[in-house]
């Protein structure tokens, strides 16, 4: 119990760390806002020439993309990248040396910027319907409701142990904090997630490769199950497939996390 | 403003910035890799898209890749030029602005222009090859009309940097105030005529992405009428005074966090 209040207490650091510049957070959250509006407004405007577009109509993909934007602030948003930076610039001796798991308080960290992510989208998501009136669909069938929330929680661990991973090459690779493989990482996700668009739009044998990889759990497939797309039977094959790899990628991550620390050169000490 | 030098000052960084990112050779590599990706991704999305609609707009594909390599042009040209936009902030906070401000240059030109970014030359190398197989059969006049909205357009490019400098001067706000121009530039990834009323005049009148993006590409394909070629040269004139004006005083309300 004393531990987890530990943890708690750290994601409520995340939580109020961005409101420390103020003026800074005032415009995240305006990119945020924009970022949406902008794909909002390419497919709204497709949509006025187009009643189809491959297997959706206005209002699944309007609300794929309304939704799609809560989980990009749910499991795309990560502080993970800042493993990276503290590996680089060898901030990561003072973490060590803290009587506190490194890993576990990153995952702390996460959570507490995910959560005021969230907190936030839902404010602007209301002005966004209230100015805007999009068509949504409301899913009412509690089968796919509480999947949804299950997948979505699912893609939140699988998204941070691969995050992490990514940020563990820092340990052999130093160079620019890291950044060069995490722009990789985040051009790759950001098309091959389904965030700016579904991935059943692409011609049926990129889709099922596609399918496949970790990235299509992140944001296409809870959507999927949201939408009521796939039926039951997928839904289960797709959450065991999502435990696949999480514990997968765990075990990977804990791995090279250790290979990493015996290649560690400390920088700064 | 004594060309010679600025231009020797600017050809100097740029040798310097090279030098740099070729002692990160993987580094370079990867970002370069991962620019092309991101560009592959995106013609690819769009021509699978556009595969499974009519024209949208009354544009045809070929016309809608035209406005997506125009866009991505005038994207890479920006930050190809003003890349040192996203280190000021950093300059600011820590004071290192003020040897900026002491060196016999305009503090704005080494602000905007000493760090050209040499990783997108070659996706902007590649997106010019493209345009020109595209439109090898355009008349004189279109080809003289787009290269007139080029330098308009690169104008407004450089005012709207200039504005994202004052405000970080003024306030050490820059790196989301970059990214939210670079965001709102997304909507000209195609042709603005296909948004709604509201949202087109916005980026018209109100922030000019139309002029930059979508003019130059409809005066290439002759789609665009001489009442806005008429505005575009004014708006590009007097955006860049206002610009200026800002930057001005901006300066006057630096204040050196070092001293």
């Amino acid at each position: 119990m004393f531990k987890l209040k530990k943890y708690l207490q750290i994601s409520k650091m995340s939580w109020q760390t961005n409101f420390i510049y103020r003026l800074n957070f005032l415009m995240w959250r305006i990119r945020t806002v924009i970022l949406l509006l902008s794909t909002y407004f390419f497919w709204y405007a497709v949509y006025r020439f187009n009643s189809q577009v491959g297997p959706y109509d206005e209002k699944m993909m309007l609300t794929y993309i309304l939704l799609s934007s809560v989980l990009h602030s749910l499991v795309l948003a990560s502080q993970s990248f800042q493993i990276a930076q503290d590996i680089a610039t060898g901030k990561l001796n003072r973490r060590l040396v803290k009587p506190i798991n490194y890993l576990k308080t990153m995952m702390a960290l996460d959570f507490g910027d995910k959560a005021s992510n969230l907190f936030f989208l839902f404010f602007e998501l209301l002005l966004i319907f209230i100015i805007l009136r999009p068509p949504f669909f409301i899913q009412t069938n509690p089968f796919y409701l509480f999947s949804f929330l299950a997948v979505s929680l699912l893609s939140l661990f699988i998204y941070f142990y691969l995050s992490l991973l990514v940020s563990l090459v820092t340990f052999w690779y130093p160079e620019d904090y890291g950044w060069p493989a995490r722009f990789l990482f985040m051009v790759v996700n950001n098309f091959l997630s389904g965030a700016l668009l579904p991935l059943d739009i692409f011609p049926s044998v990129i889709f099922h490769f596609l399918r496949l990889l970790p990235p299509a759990y992140f944001i296409f497939f809870p959507l999927q199950v949201y939408l009521g797309k796939i039926n039951h039977v997928q839904v289960w094959q797709g959450v065991l497939v999502m435990v696949f790899w999480v514990f997968i990628l765990k075990i990977l991550s804990r791995f090279f996390w250790q290979k990493g620390l015996k290649n560690y050169n400390a920088v700064g000490i | 403003m004594n060309f010679k030098k600025y231009f020797s000052v600017w050809r100097q960084t740029t040798i310097l910035s090279l030098e740099s990112k070729l002692s990160r050779r993987f580094s370079s590599l990867i970002f370069i890799l991962g620019k092309f990706i991101r560009f592959g991704f995106y013609i690819f999305s769009l021509i699978v898209i556009l595969g499974k609609t009519d024209k949208i707009a009354g544009f045809n594909i070929t016309q809608m890749i035209n406005f997506f390599l125009i866009f991505n042009l005038f994207d890479l040209v920006g930050q190809f030029f003003f890349r040192g936009i996203y280190w000021l902030k950093g300059k600011i906070v820590s004071g290192t602005f003020d040897l900026t401000l002491l060196k016999p240059a305009s503090p704005l030109f080494q602000t905007l222009i000493t760090d050209t970014d040499l990783l997108d030359f070659p996706l902007l190398f590649m997106v010019v090859v493209m345009l020109i197989k595209q439109n090898l059969n355009i008349s004189l006049i279109n080809l003289l009309l787009f290269l007139l909205l080029f330098l308009v357009a690169f104008s407004i490019i450089t005012s709207i940097h200039i504005l994202i400098a004052s405000l970080g001067v003024i306030t050490t706000e820059v790196d989301n105030t970059i990214w939210i121009y670079r965001d709102l530039t997304l909507l000209a990834r195609v042709p603005v005529d296909i948004y709604m009323d509201s949202v087109r005049a916005f980026l018209t009148f109100v922030l000019p992405i139309a002029v930059v993006f979508t003019f130059p590409a409809k005066a290439l394909m002759g789609l665009l009428s001489w009442s806005w070629i008429f505005y575009s040269l004014i708006f590009a004139l007097l955006f860049f005074i206002f610009a200026l004006k800002v930057w001005r005083f901006a300066l006057t309300k630096y204040s050196s966090a070092s001293s």
